[in-house]
């Protein structure tokens, strides 16, 4: 058996992570953000990783066979 | 320059070659080593070779052009599949990797058949693999085949070279010479993809008069206005993310991919260095693919129109204003990054041929005919898809970008087979279920053709989304069902 801590909580917070990464595809959001700073695309998809790498590498951490 | 792309590549060739042979010690005797390695791989050539079988030449070249012409939208996309790959390989991953070393599954076909008791949908995705990829990896030879053109040297030759080169690596020793040499391929990927972002920084932008800062800010204002933007459509970017969302679970060579860690701590191991080299990877070759774009504004403006219609040259054409050293690294880096992907493609695909194609129905089945059969069908991929790519069949490229949505319902049959195990009461469901997300994709492909069924509108949405919403429909009913 495979034990996972949190596997929900886990699957679905990595599935609201992907959709955030939708955002910038409605065209009056992505313009907003851009009008702001130049760079926020680039660094709002940048931190969604950075995010999802860190809570991937707990998760894993929490994976118990 | 020809002549440095030659020697770089025999030194490359002959370095992975040893690798490949010296991985012979550690392989034992039987088809489940020669194909899942026994299921005892370390974490760092699990990771290793899961990092170099997804990221295939596409990486240096496709996503460098993507980001190039159409700007940072070219990251979200990119970064969107790594964050799913990782929540899969978090979330399902372990569960596959269990279930693998306890059925003892070798192929990803055979585990789909295991969960729904039945050996005619195992056939059935077999045969789905081979049709999907073979197309793939005859545009991953003619890549390298048009690479080895670029430099002076005949197209044929690259095509060659990449069927001989797929075929030896894996001949050596199956899984382990590929897993050993992705190992190093996968090294000299990013390592070159690295030095040549140091070399373009510390030199040809301070050449061209330009620093970081002035590049990045000079791609607010280019002929296609400011990049920096979301310059996609909706449809342009939900078409072509789904299907790599699902990669993870749908293509053969990387599910086969969860079978191999050795124990939890090499599986640990492996979604820890995977997630950093996704990420490091992906940043570098968009980071390329933006720089590129204000070096060749300022240096190059007789090319800015030209590269931007023809994205795939963007990376081909900057590297041969470079040092020829670093230029013939960085060229042999592709060409490694393309053999990586089609020696674990090709494997995968030969191993589900074997085992839910030979071994499922022949009485008279055994290792050693398995491993034959194996041998057969890879020599048969491998010349099928040579041929392919000497006839240099125009639409064959488009069609390859089309292989990981045609294999979306797999992506719902997996999730709903491997925690709810409906075995032969989920059949009918489960083959609804392909039937229905295959009818969508070949309508789109027939309707759009392959270069439009993945971005274009297709009844007010891009065709990939309806294909998962379709082919989840009798999974959910399935579910609703059995409550």
């Amino acid at each position: 058996m495979i034990k996972i801590k949190n596997l929900k909580r886990y699957a679905l917070t990595f599935v609201f992570l992907t959709i955030l990464f939708f955002i910038p595809s409605i065209p009056s959001i992505s313009e907003i953000m851009v009008s702001m700073w130049s760079f926020s695309l680039f660094v709002y998809w940048i931190l969604l990783t950075i995010i999802a790498i860190a809570l991937g590498l707990k998760a894993i951490e929490g994976c118990e066979s | 320059m020809m002549e440095l792309f030659i020697i770089t590549l025999i030194v490359f060739f002959s370095t992975s070659s040893l690798i490949a042979f010296a991985s012979r010690k550690l392989m034992g005797k039987g088809f489940t080593e020669f194909t899942v390695a026994g299921y005892r791989l370390g974490g760092f050539l699990s990771a290793m070779t899961y990092a170099a079988t997804t990221y295939s030449a596409f990486m240096m070249v496709g996503l460098v052009g993507l980001s190039f012409a159409t700007g940072v939208a070219a990251l979200g996309f990119e970064l969107v599949y790594l964050v799913a790959t990782i929540g899969i390989l978090v979330s399902v991953g372990p569960t596959i990797w269990m279930k693998a070393r306890s059925r003892r599954w070798v192929s990803p076909s055979e585990m789909l058949g295991d969960l729904y008791g039945s050996k005619a949908l195992a056939s059935a995705i077999a045969i789905l693999y081979l049709l999907a990829l073979t197309p793939y990896l005859a545009a991953q030879f003619k890549g390298v085949g048009e690479i080895f053109q670029a430099l002076g040297i005949d197209y044929t030759v690259g095509v060659t070279f990449m069927a001989i080169t797929t075929f030896l690596w894996i001949a050596i020793a199956g899984i382990w010479s590929v897993a050993t040499s992705d190992a190093f391929q996968g090294l000299w990927m990013i390592v070159t993809s690295i030095v040549l972002v140091t070399w373009i920084v510390m030199v040809m932008l301070p050449d061209s008069g330009l620093d970081v800062s002035r590049a990045l800010v000079m791609l607010t204002n280019t002929s296609n206005g400011n990049i920096l933007g979301f310059r996609w459509t909706i449809n342009m970017f939900l078409g072509l993310s789904i299907p790599w969302i699902f990669f993870a679970l749908t293509n053969p060579q990387v599910v086969q991919r969860l079978y191999i860690p050795r124990d939890i701590k090499a599986y640990r191991r492996m979604v820890r260095y995977f997630s950093i080299y996704g990420f490091i990877y992906t940043i570098v070759c968009v980071f390329l693919g933006l720089v590129f774009r204000s070096y060749v504004a300022i240096s190059l403006p007789h090319l800015e129109k030209i590269l931007i219609s023809s994205r795939d040259s963007v990376t081909p054409t900057v590297l041969l204003y470079t040092h020829p050293i670093l230029a013939s690294t960085v060229f042999v880096g592709i060409v490694a990054a393309a053999i990586s992907t089609s020696n674990s493609i090709v494997l995968s695909v030969a191993s589900c041929i074997a085992k839910d194609l030979y071994t499922a129905y022949s009485k008279k089945a055994s290792e050693s005919r398995a491993i034959l059969v194996t041998y057969i069908s890879i020599v048969l991929m491998i010349a099928i898809a040579s041929v392919i790519a000497i006839q240099r069949i125009a639409y064959i490229v488009e069609l390859s970008v089309t292989s990981s949505a045609i294999l979306i319902p797999i992506a719902p049959i997996t999730l709903i087979g491997l925690y709810r195990e409906p075995k032969r009461r989920g059949l009918l469901y489960a083959v609804s279920s392909l039937a229905i997300g295959l009818t969508i994709m070949v309508i789109a492909i027939i309707q759009l053709g392959p270069s439009r069924a993945l971005t274009a509108p297709f009844i007010g949405a891009p065709a990939p989304l309806w294909c998962l919403i379709a082919s989840s429909i009798p999974l959910l009913i399935m579910l609703l069902k059995n409550r």
